[in-house]
């Protein structure tokens, strides 16, 4: 007989990734909108902040993906989905007499300005953060972690679309900063001289959370479904974006900058009163400056995953923007 | 190792000054200017400086073989004619070939340089070291440039203030105080339009600016730049430059006064104050850096005698 797993998140950038790997159970996932039925997938119809009241409570596993990923939101907005949510869900987890598992899925941006090797292991020390997203997902995983429940938090990198077709259901920073770039806008950017980018698929989340359902152990743990050591430095990245970019325009590749020149640069921008350039670097601000921290995160499963060869994965998602007219 | 480069050099600003609140509507916005110079006459202004550059260096009119007439401003190329007429012919009245009857420099050939925007005096001197090095009948070219904005127009260009000034300077083969040791440019002309790209420019200034000098460098037998010369546009511009270049900030010279940003005398201007302040020293390597609409990147490497 299958178990019982309980899924939040499923209409959203990782869905497709969170469906295929709840293929071996019999799942039913809270939904706010139920139009979109999916394959062997039961739904309840409502928001987090109802779970509780609608919810049938046999579940052995829960997965909650739900989150407001968006860097730039009000706190507000993102402490009523990414805090009261999971608190939310807590509740709802005391009420499961089955549960042997509560997996949240989190975020690598948790350790905000952090630097270095990074181990699989809960972030006590709040760190700084760079946006409210990261306060809010790190707020998350401490009450998680406080909770006494079977936690299993897995933090997730930037995901930049599908290896298939390089799309993506929703773009988010990662994207928006890949436009810029493209139209030359977006041409100095705040990073450390080493730090890396830590890109993965869809796909990639979807066998790394298939290989942890599959798991029996029960113990509370972290662990970083990302490329770890793999992960390719920011430098190559762009040099390798910089050869499909110059195809269609001939922008510079960003200058890499320390946080004072960046700075400075800023200041320049802003006396331009140019709205849409000052919006460019609002969003650098929230996104990018996090690079200015480098971090390599340790990974013990992920080794395990089958990874996506980055630059194939980047010229995919390249040219699905670009055929989608959005670069 | 050839010995070519700048024997001597003259510069002007405009004759009157223009405090800020009369140039702009919002002065609070360039703190850093206490105005502009500006000359009703760029002609005149220009005619002076190339006469102190001829006097300072001891050479009369037949001893130059080249004249550069350098200005970004189309209309400053042409100077109007005696007859006041305004006719097809009126448009063939050059300012060069009048500088050149006023200079008396009979021997000179002249060459008009145009479309480089602020970037136009490095290309003249670039070309005038590469002609002196071609032809060796060519001993002596005079470069002599400089822009003035209409009376009236505004002096607010990117954040900066535009002055009036000229600029003029003898490239030799021999003699010379400053060695031209190497210079590169990149031009891109998807910028053409300069009305319509105004934020894709400055976004782009930076890496252009960070490229066209990393080239550079690799053209030097050693890397080592020991003084840069900064150019009259927003400080915080060159702060950000000299970071990406790599170079402390105490090798940059600055303007003592900020005279705003002249279009073609910026670099030469300040070279003159770091001569006044005893900042060059015997073989230091200079490196001028400037960016012209069109939109062009340049520097150029000078090497102070020994």
């Amino acid at each position: 007989m299958k178990k019982r797993l309980f899924l939040t998140g499923v209409t959203g950038n990782l869905g497709y990734a969170i469906r295929s790997a709840a293929a071996d159970f019999d799942a039913t996932a809270l939904v706010r909108n139920p139009s979109g039925l999916f394959d062997q997938i039961t739904t309840v119809s409502g928001d987090l902040a109802q779970v509780s009241r609608i919810a049938p409570r046999d579940f052995n596993v829960i997965l909650h993906a739900a989150a407001d990923t968006r860097f730039t939101a009000p706190r507000a907005e993102l402490w009523r989905t990414n805090v009261e949510g999971v608190r939310e869900m807590i509740a709802f987890a005391r009420t499961c007499p089955r549960l042997e598992r509560f997996i949240y899925l989190s975020t690598t941006c948790v350790w905000g300005d952090a630097r270095g090797r990074i181990a699989e292991i809960a972030c006590t020390t709040r760190p700084g953060f760079h946006n409210d997203y990261e306060l809010t997902k790190w707020e998350a995983e401490r009450m998680l972690m406080e909770s006494q429940l079977p936690v299993q938090i897995v933090r997730i990198p930037i995901v930049i679309g599908n290896e298939g077709d390089g799309s993506i259901f929703r773009n988010g920073a990662i994207h928006l900063s890949l436009k810029w770039i493209a139209r030359g806008l977006l041409s100095v950017i705040p990073a450390h001289p080493n730090a890396r980018l830590d890109l993965v698929s869809v796909d990639f989340v979807g066998r790394g959370l298939a290989q942890i359902l599959s798991l029996k152990d029960s113990r509370r743990s972290v662990i970083h479904l990302s490329l770890g050591d793999h992960a390719p430095p920011l430098t190559e990245v762009l040099e390798f974006l910089m050869r499909w970019i110059r195809k269609t325009e001939e922008p510079n590749p960003p200058a890499i900058v320390d946080l004072a020149t960046y700075r400075l640069f800023k200041d320049l921008i802003a006396q331009t009163g140019d709205a849409l350039f000052t919006q460019i670097y609002q969003m650098a601000d929230v996104f990018l400056s996090s690079l200015v921290y480098p971090k390599v995160f340790n990974t013990s499963l992920a080794e395990n995953v089958q990874r996506p060869a980055w630059r194939q994965l980047c010229r995919k998602v390249f040219q699905y923007h670009l055929k989608h007219e959005y670069i | 190792m050839h010995s070519i480069g700048i024997r001597r050099h003259a510069t002007r600003l405009g004759e009157k000054f223009v405090a800020l609140e009369n140039l702009v509507s919002e002065p609070e916005k360039f703190q850093e200017f206490s105005g502009a110079w500006v000359t009703e006459d760029i002609q005149s202004l220009l005619l002076r400086t190339a006469t102190d550059a001829l006097q300072a260096d001891g050479l009369s009119g037949n001893d130059i073989d080249c004249l550069f007439w350098v200005s970004a401003i189309p209309e400053n190329h042409v100077r109007q004619s005696k007859t006041g007429q305004r006719s097809v012919l009126s448009n063939f009245c050059y300012s060069a070939s009048w500088l050149q009857s006023e200079l008396r420099l009979r021997r000179a050939s002249v060459i008009g340089v145009a479309q480089q925007g602020c970037a136009g005096f490095f290309s003249a001197v670039r070309l005038a070291r590469d002609v002196i090095a071609a032809e060796p009948g060519i001993n002596h070219i005079l470069v002599v440039g400089g822009d003035a904005l209409a009376g009236g127009a505004s002096r607010e260009v990117l954040f900066n203030i535009v002055s009036d000034a000229a600029c003029a300077l003898i490239v030799s083969r021999e003699g010379c105080r400053y060695r031209y040791v190497a210079g590169h440019q990149i031009a891109k002309g998807s910028f053409w339009d300069v009305c319509s790209k105004p934020a894709e420019i400055v976004a782009s200034y930076f890496p252009s600016a960070r490229t066209v000098v990393q080239t550079l460098r690799k053209q030097l037998a050693h890397d080592e730049i020991d003084l840069v010369i900064s150019s009259g546009i927003r400080r915080s511009s060159w702060e950000i430059l000299m970071n990406l270049w790599d170079i402390p900030i105490d090798r940059c010279v600055f303007p003592q006064v900020p005279f705003g940003h002249t279009i073609q005398a910026d670099s030469f201007l300040i070279l003159k104050e770091a001569e006044a302040a005893a900042r060059i020293q015997a073989g230091a390597k200079i490196l001028l850096f400037t960016f012209g609409f069109g939109s062009t990147w340049s520097a150029i490497v000078l090497e102070a005698a020994r």
